[in-house]
């Protein structure tokens, strides 16, 4: 006896399955184009911010515009704060599906070198303008190898909340490996484990608590009110 | 994350998935569900049994619906096989004989417990009727039943006709999830019923031509799903197997999530068993649909439900676990999580949204219910019937559940851990 084959309905459907499927990867692919065009905005507008502010600084220096450093001092805060979301922003993008690793890299890459742009540049206003400021820098890795790295973003953001501006933090994804700084700054500092900080040139290796946190930075502030 | 190996499987799964919705839903389009209603012309005689074990509490339900069918009070007969019964189901079964002298009901007493399959093959064995039919102690049978059923059988080609299989007692979340269960379930045979592709004919109220069971050698004594055995059977020799949506038996569900897990473990382990033990049906052109379309999809089920048990744990309960650990470094502190969702929604871009899931998930969630919607129609049922938390508690509850069943079945497979009836 011959079985009957749904021949017909099986192509029917077979059609229409890998028409939604690749209907769904084209706009994921055309999405991913469109975001890395997004982070290119994003991190020229960034390198323009930081331009701003290092000629405004070398004006205070020149001028001896001290009174000018208040204002400097924010624009940094709300400059590495923005920074962090368009961090952020390229992680998500990257955890998604994407042809483009290339692209993201590049990305990353620009994020990694912008943020220490700032760091240094933080560092070195804090000679003339002399702001009670403690910059930490967070090196963590990717879940796997990082455990505790959650729990320590954590504690960073908390803390973030609470010191505003009188803390500026910047994270490093050490798990990339397409920008050699990183490589060298964590030679530089000895750096062997995640999640580790660098709190104003001091490692700290191993997840940090907040307790733990509030007493280093308290021997950094001068003005200790509020954090100890 | 790139295009990562999960993301491989997920890709296949949803392909897979979709093309057989797609595949079932064009091919209710094409044949439509409506049940041709035969009027019926002559009343051979059926024979009804029911395997009994430790069944006391149901057992004289389901003797009075099988007693109250709409169909000469004659041409039924029906045994009891009582399977070695530690409580009154004995007693209850001769009561029952006495309490109806002029009903031909006869008793098979089993000296030791012999199982399902041995009991229908012993009734099978003095059974007189030309159908034979098997109603389990827990389920209630329609009083229409036999008389929508029995036409079906002027083709020559049916071996098997099945009623509408509906929950008694839908009660409490495990028994209003099966009311939904059962009902797409039902609404899905009906369809693969009009290419011959069902694989299982239950044990409520499945009605063979007993001379096609006797062909084929009967049941299997040693099966735990002989049920879905003697279906593979059928579909190996050829035979038609009928779903009709028109008439409905009801049937007793577990109601303890232990019960529930024991009933499934069996069934899908006994799926399992039985896809080794016809494996050369699989992808077998010789079975048309079922052969091609059936027996791959029951096979790789089971290992999708696994792989789905794993991703829900990945995905959700990991994430959730490890929010909580890390939370507990700021003691819990509410406003952080605030700030930090203030944040994301105040910076939250549209290029954020991962558009390929979307597409995916939105095509599946509209012909899932789809589906849904069509199944209720088809079953004569509303959603708010058993109360408006069923069709949801269905949708969220029932994959997460059955996935973990599936799990379980796996593990008792790999160190062969297999029950006995």
């Amino acid at each position: 006896m011959v079985r009957r084959i749904s021949r017909k309905n099986m192509l029917t459907a077979g059609i229409i399955t890998l028409s939604i499927f690749i209907i769904g990867i084209l706009v994921g692919v055309t999405m991913s184009e469109k975001r890395v065009a997004y982070g290119d905005e994003q991190m020229i507008e960034q390198k323009m911010e930081l331009d701003s502010l290092q000629l405004q600084y070398a004006f205070i220096d020149q001028a001896n515009l001290v009174n000018h450093c208040a204002a400097l001092s924010t624009a940094i805060d709300e400059n590495v704060k923005k920074l962090g979301i368009i961090g952020d922003k390229i992680q998500t993008f990257s955890s998604d599906i994407n042809f483009d690793e290339e692209e993201y890299d590049r990305l990353k890459r620009e994020y990694v070198l912008s943020e220490m742009r700032f760091w240094l540049f933080a560092k070195k206003s804090q000679e003339i303008c002399k702001k009670d400021v403690a910059s930490i820098i967070y090196f963590y890795s990717n879940e796997a190898d990082c455990f505790d790295c959650g729990a320590q973003s954590k504690v960073l953001t908390y803390l973030k909340e609470q010191l505003q501006d009188r803390l500026l933090i910047f994270s490093i994804d050490t798990s990339f490996k397409g920008e050699p700084l990183i490589g060298m700054l964590k030679e530089a500092y000895g750096i062997e484990s995640y999640p580790s900080l660098l709190i104003n040139d001091e490692l700290h290796p191993g997840l940090v608590d907040e307790e733990d946190l509030r007493s280093m930075l308290c021997k950094i502030y001068e003005d200790k009110n509020g954090v100890c | 994350m790139y295009v990562t190996i999960t993301s491989i499987l997920i890709w296949l799964i949803y392909i897979i998935s979709l093309f057989f919705l797609t595949f079932w839903l064009l091919t209710f389009l094409e044949k439509g569900l409506e049940d041709e209603e035969l009027k019926i012309t002559s009343f051979p005689k059926v024979t009804i049994t029911v395997p009994a074990y430790n069944e006391e509490k149901g057992l004289a339900e389901t003797i009075y619906s099988i007693l109250e069918l709409d169909y000469p009070k004659e041409k039924i007969e029906v045994i009891i096989v009582n399977d070695c019964s530690k409580d009154k189901t004995k007693e209850i079964a001769i009561q029952l004989k006495q309490d109806n002298p002029n009903r031909d009901i006869k008793i098979i007493n089993h000296k030791i417990n012999q199982g399902k399959g041995k009991g229908m093959n012993n009734a099978l064995k003095i059974a007189k009727g030309e159908f034979f039919v098997c109603l389990d102690a827990d389920s209630v049978i329609q009083n229409n039943a036999l008389k929508k059923m029995i036409p079906v059988f002027e083709n020559k080609r049916v071996s098997a006709v099945l009623p509408l299989m509906k929950v008694k007692n839908p009660y409490g979340l495990m028994g209003k999830l099966q009311w939904c269960e059962y009902l797409i379930n039902l609404f899905y045979k009906g369809i693969m019923g009009k290419i011959d592709c069902v694989h299982v004919a239950p044990g409520p109220f499945s009605v063979y031509r007993k001379k096609v069971l006797d062909e084929i050698g009967g049941f299997d004594e040693n099966n735990l799903t002989e049920d879905l055995e003697i279906t593979f059977r059928l579909q190996k020799s050829h035979y038609k197997i009928v779903q009709l949506l028109n008439t409905s038996v009801y049937t007793r569900v577990p109601l303890t999530w232990k019960a529930f897990y024991k009933q499934r473990n069996r069934w899908y382990k006994g799926t399992m068993i039985n896809m080794f033990g016809y494996k050369d049906m699989i992808m077998n052109k010789k079975y048309g649909d079922f052969g091609l379309l059936q027996m791959p999809k029951i096979f790789i089920s089971g290992f999708i439900a696994v792989f789905v048990f794993f991703l829900i744990v990945y995905h959700l309960l990991r994430p959730f676990f490890k929010f909580i650990y890390n939370t507990s470094f700021v003691n819990f502190n509410f406003d952080i999580f605030l700030a930090t969702m203030t944040n994301k929604i105040l910076n939250f871009s549209l290029l954020e949204l991962n558009y390929t899931n979307i597409i995916f998930g939105v095509t599946s969630i509209a012909l899932a219910l789809t589906v849904l919607k069509l199944s209720f129609r088809y079953t004569k049922e509303r959603y708010s019937n058993q109360g408006w938390i069923s069709v949801p508690a269905y949708l969220i509850l029932y994959g997460v559940i059955a996935s973990g069943i599936w799990l379980g079945v796996f593990i008792d497979l790999i160190f062969r851990r297999v029950q006995k009836w």
